[in-house]
């Protein structure tokens, strides 16, 4: 899916646009509280992407998805910014609830309490962490598209990733351990 | 505590896992309770946007994309002229910048038909603007659209050069530009681009933003910025500013744009920004007449 393709020909556009959606979404979704805000952000990113591309080759940028996520990023700060507000976990099925899971009704309950529990899992880290492993695992970026946008070198992000991971890991065991718990008693 | 840019041995292996695990690959080779079972589960996650909200969202972009098609050529024409020529020779200049000999040949060629092209466009554009005065005074500039006030570094004599219009005075805001083209005594030049403002990014409008650290300077009316402060240099700034460029910006990495009252006004080309204020700013702004068409 090539940007160049997309200054000039609608039907390019089109499947830029349907090949990073999704990215970007789970990436938003992530970062977010609910999905309205989701949604909002989403919009916004991709219609400034619409309306800027003419100008993405003048660029020195790393990659069109390191640019896309740029303005996904920055409106994600301003929102967080502009809100104040923390994201409370217990929403976080509002965001990554009904409407886009496409699986059996018994599925879904499990595909949104997984999801959920990732959404929490994920908010419990630091701010830099979360974002190395929602824009890795959720839009798709590598590490060095990741390092462009963050401002650092590749280095510091392997490392945010590396530990923030750890973490992740780290706080899902003892999730399961109280769960199981619960269980017992 | 591990330093954070320390990376170990078990680090290495987690990224390579990682890379494997996102490049679809190794799902179920790991341990559930593993670190890798928690990469593997992480990456197995899928969020996925509501199909109405992807569809609709589609079709509102394609309407923007055309709208911004349309206009973004006629800008970027405008914008700078000797990056329009050094990117129409760019399919003839060979890796290092030298011309192969065929390619050399039709160049030439495009080159006449060019410079013939130009000639007919500079006799057309000569019969359009103001014919006996070459210079210009500011304050004399009354026609529509034009700005009464400029920023305090414009002199008040220049040569005006050319005034075209782009795109269609019946189309949407952003498909119709005036172009003003000024030569300044000491032969820097400038562009001002004149349309309507959009009304969502209108000044007072909640677009307003301002960076927390320097409002003064950078205030952001549209799209956004960002700026690796850590090489010492300024790049990477996408979307139109209000304000005064920090030292170091260089002009052809974005354009300044006034937007108030339903007037827009964006000035670049070759042209070292100094210091504006906002309030001077806005005054300039204000300053422009209502087009009529």
């Amino acid at each position: 899916v090539g940007q160049s393709g997309a200054q000039r020909d609608p039907e390019a556009f089109r499947r830029l646009y349907r090949h990073y959606v999704p990215k970007v979404y789970a990436y938003v979704a992530h970062r977010v509280s609910t999905r309205q805000d989701a949604e909002d952000i989403v919009s916004e990113t991709f219609l400034r992407a619409a309306r800027d591309l003419y100008r993405f080759e003048r660029r020195h940028e790393a990659s069109f998805s390191a640019w896309l996520f740029r303005i996904a990023r920055n409106l994600v700060t301003d929102f967080h910014r502009r809100t104040g507000r923390a994201d409370p976990l217990e929403s976080a099925e509002q965001v990554l609830g009904a409407g886009g899971i496409q699986s059996e009704p018994d599925q879904l309950v499990f595909q949104n309490e997984e999801l959920t529990s990732v959404h929490e899992l994920i908010h419990r880290l630091s701010p830099r962490q979360q974002e190395v492993i929602t824009l890795g695992f959720f839009g798709g970026l590598r590490n060095q598209e990741i390092a462009a946008l963050l401002g650092v070198d590749e280095r510091t992000v392997a490392t945010h990733l590396c530990r923030g991971l750890e973490e992740l890991h780290r706080q899902r065991c003892l999730d399961r351990a109280k769960s199981r718990e619960r269980g017992e008693g | 505590m591990k330093d954070e840019r320390s990376l170990t041995e078990s680090d290495r292996q987690l990224l390579d896992a990682v890379d494997q695990i996102l490049s679809g690959g190794a799902f179920r080779e790991h341990q559930e309770d593993s670190l890798y079972g928690t990469c593997a589960y992480l990456a197995r996650v899928e969020t996925r946007p509501n199909d109405k909200f992807t569809r609709e969202l589609e079709d509102r972009l394609l309407v923007v994309w055309e709208q911004s098609r349309r206009s973004g050529k006629g800008a970027s024409t405008a914008r700078s002229p000797v990056r329009s020529i050094r990117s129409a020779l760019a399919p003839f200049l060979a890796p290092h910048g030298q011309f192969s000999l065929v390619r050399g040949i039709v160049a030439a060629f495009l080159a006449i038909a060019l410079l013939i092209g130009l000639a007919a466009t500079a006799l057309a554009v000569y019969m359009k603007i103001v014919v006996g005065e070459p210079s210009f005074d500011v304050a004399s500039l009354d026609e529509a659209m034009r700005p009464a006030q400029f920023p305090v570094w414009v002199p008040s004599q220049g040569q005006l050069m050319r005034v075209y219009t782009l795109g269609n005075p019946n189309g949407s805001p952003w498909e119709y530009n005036i172009v003003v083209d000024y030569r300044l005594q000491d032969g820097r030049r400038f562009t001002v681009i004149q349309s309507k403002a959009l009304p969502e990014f209108n000044l007072q409008q909640q677009y307003e933003k301002s960076q927390q650290d320097d409002p003064d300077h950078m205030r952001v009316l549209d799209g956004d910025v960002d700026i690796n402060r850590s090489r010492g240099i300024l790049y990477q700034i996408a979307g139109e500013l209000v304000g005064t460029p920090p030292p170091g910006w260089r002009p052809w990495e974005t354009h300044l744009v006034w937007q108030s009252d339903g007037t827009r006004l964006s000035l670049n080309e070759n042209v070292a920004y100094p210091l504006i204020s906002p309030g001077e700013m806005t005054a300039i702004a204000r300053s422009i007449r209502e087009a009529k068409h």
